[in-house]
């Protein structure tokens, strides 16, 4: 599904902010990203998005080496990923119900099927009762449930998250958390770029350490090392 | 699709209001005078037209020539691609039309030169021509042609409403350039606040998956609006006050009466509008491309 080969890229001559990466990610796995502050995770994330083109080496997603896709066809590469944010980028003069619809609009979805379909993935994130709320009215854990239908909605295979509980509290986690287990469970591939490592500990899942723009560690859950590093930060 | 775009770029025309009226305000300024020159312009070249039709150049030939010499001669030399119609008047037609404009139809005074006619060297041609610019070169190759005596033309009347129609023209596109420059530098000033007003909403769309088209358009749409908005309203002033402006017009200047019939509305309302809404439109459209594609790298 997901293939770094050897990818590098430099933001100047002697500055690498991912270097000699080769990743493998199959398709409907849930994956954590982790590493420290400069580490290469949102490189890794704008690689993926295609917001950004590797110096050297290859990423191939699907069955496209996507460095290669025109700029053309890149929103067609996208409309197969889901993203989500941090600060959720929610358009705060659209009501809950229409920043779901958002995405299926820029598309060009007809107004019928949007409205089927939004309805449908509110009542599956829980918000149904919520859809006419402006974002202002809604709790973090809320509005991050309102991005991750945003992110869905349009039935991607591959999920990103850029650190999606990193304003939550913990009750509100573990929602989230919830929510993308149960996306991954439908056979969405995941991958969470994270700080958290309570989250990260309790999830047995595939975990991926970056450091200096390489992988450090690349197994299921975590050993005692990576808990103290990412305890310290 | 179309509905998104169409609504987005309403809702960005509402959501910098001052800017947005600013923009429709001048745009309203350039095609209101851009609407007055051009009923003007139409009303002089409708004038002019006139005059072209009716007012002709007169051919007075050598006393030595008889009537049918003169239209052998004008057989031979006065038709040209630029005349539009000859007509010989024999000197006896010249002195019936003298007797009726100077004698008013007394007999007793027309009696007095019995069958004398005065004017018997004064047969001549009429000539109207296409284009009534053409009269001085016309006039010119007439005095060149042996036989012709004299050629009397209105010079005056032609040359005040051709500089008058020039210098109104001139005065006019020099007026709507410049209220087109300020109301282009609005537009896309409007456009840029919208395009920074909608960052975030454009970031998303990127990752989402959405098309240059459907990011951009919405700003094309919003240029739209502003010209048709401020098109409409000074194309439905003058449709409205036309025949009222008119008839004041008329009635203050009671000179113009005998020599100008103001064109119908029906026949300058389809080009005045088609040139002002349409023109309008696409200038606004084409700033707001131009502005979104420079500041809307996608």
């Amino acid at each position: 599904m997901i293939k770094f080969n050897k990818v590098s890229l430099k933001y100047d001559k002697d500055s690498y902010a991912i270097r000699d990466l080769t990743l493998k990610i199959d398709e409907g796995e849930f994956v954590f990203i982790v590493g420290k502050t400069g580490a290469g995770k949102s490189t890794l994330f704008k690689l993926l998005t295609r917001e950004l083109v590797p110096t050297s080496g290859s990423i191939k997603v699907f069955k496209d080496n996507i460095e290669y896709i025109s700029d053309r066809l890149i929103p067609y590469y996208r409309r197969n990923l889901g993203v989500i944010f941090q600060d959720f980028k929610l358009l705060e003069d659209r009501n809950v119900f229409e920043n779901v619809a958002f995405a299926q609009e820029v598309i060009g979805v007809n107004s019928f099927k949007i409205r089927k379909r939004v309805i449908k993935i509110l009542n599956m994130v829980g918000l149904r009762n919520k859809a006419s709320k402006m974002p202002y009215e809604l709790s973090g854990g809320e509005k991050q449930k309102v991005a991750i239908a945003r992110a869905i909605i349009n039935k991607p295979r591959i999920l990103l998250a850029d650190e999606p509980t990193g304003n939550l509290d913990e009750i509100s986690t573990n929602e989230i958390i919830g929510l993308l287990d149960s996306i991954n469970q439908n056979g969405t591939t995941v991958v969470v770029i994270t700080h958290d490592v309570h989250l990260v500990g309790r999830m047995n899942k595939r975990v991926i350490r970056l450091d200096e723009g390489n992988i450090i560690y690349d197994d299921f859950g975590l050993d005692e090392q990576i808990k103290k590093y990412m305890m310290s930060e | 699709m179309l509905t998104y775009v169409f609504k987005t770029g309403f809702k960005n025309l509402g959501n910098k209001k001052l800017f947005s009226f600013a923009s429709i305000g001048t745009i309203a300024c350039s095609v209101l005078v851009f609407c007055i020159f051009f009923v003007i312009a139409a009303n002089i070249g409708g004038l002019i037209h006139k005059v072209e039709t009716t007012v002709g150049i007169q051919v007075f030939f050598d006393s030595n020539l008889s009537e049918d010499e003169i239209q052998n001669l004008a057989n031979e030399y006065f038709i040209t691609n630029d005349v539009k119609s000859i007509k010989f008047k024999s000197s006896n037609e010249a002195w019936e039309r003298f007797k009726v404009e100077y004698f008013d139809n007394k007999e007793e005074l027309a009696a007095a030169f019995e069958d004398d006619n005065p004017l018997s060297n004064s047969s001549s041609y009429e000539i109207l021509l296409n284009d009534i610019t053409k009269q001085y070169d016309y006039v010119k190759y007439l005095y060149s042609i042996d036989g012709v005596r004299q050629v009397n033309y209105s010079n005056v009347l032609i040359d005040t409403l051709s500089s008058l129609n020039l210098g109104i023209s001139t005065f006019s596109i020099v007026l709507i350039s410049l209220l087109l420059i300020i109301a282009m530098i609005l537009i896309s000033n409007t456009i840029t606040l919208a395009s920074q007003f909608r960052k975030k909403e454009n970031e998303i769309m990127k990752l989402i998956g959405a098309t240059n088209f459907m990011i951009r358009v919405p700003f094309v749409i919003e240029g739209f609006f502003i010209g048709l908005f401020g098109s409409i309203i000074p194309v439905g002033l003058i449709c409205v006050l036309y025949n009222y402006l008119m008839s004041l017009l008329l009635k203050n200047a009671s000179f113009l009466k005998n020599i100008f019939t103001p064109i119908s509305l029906i026949e300058i309302i389809l080009p005045m509008s088609l040139i002002g809404i349409v023109g309008s439109c696409f200038v606004c459209m084409l700033v707001s491309f131009l502005t979104i594609r420079k500041h809307l790298k996608v």
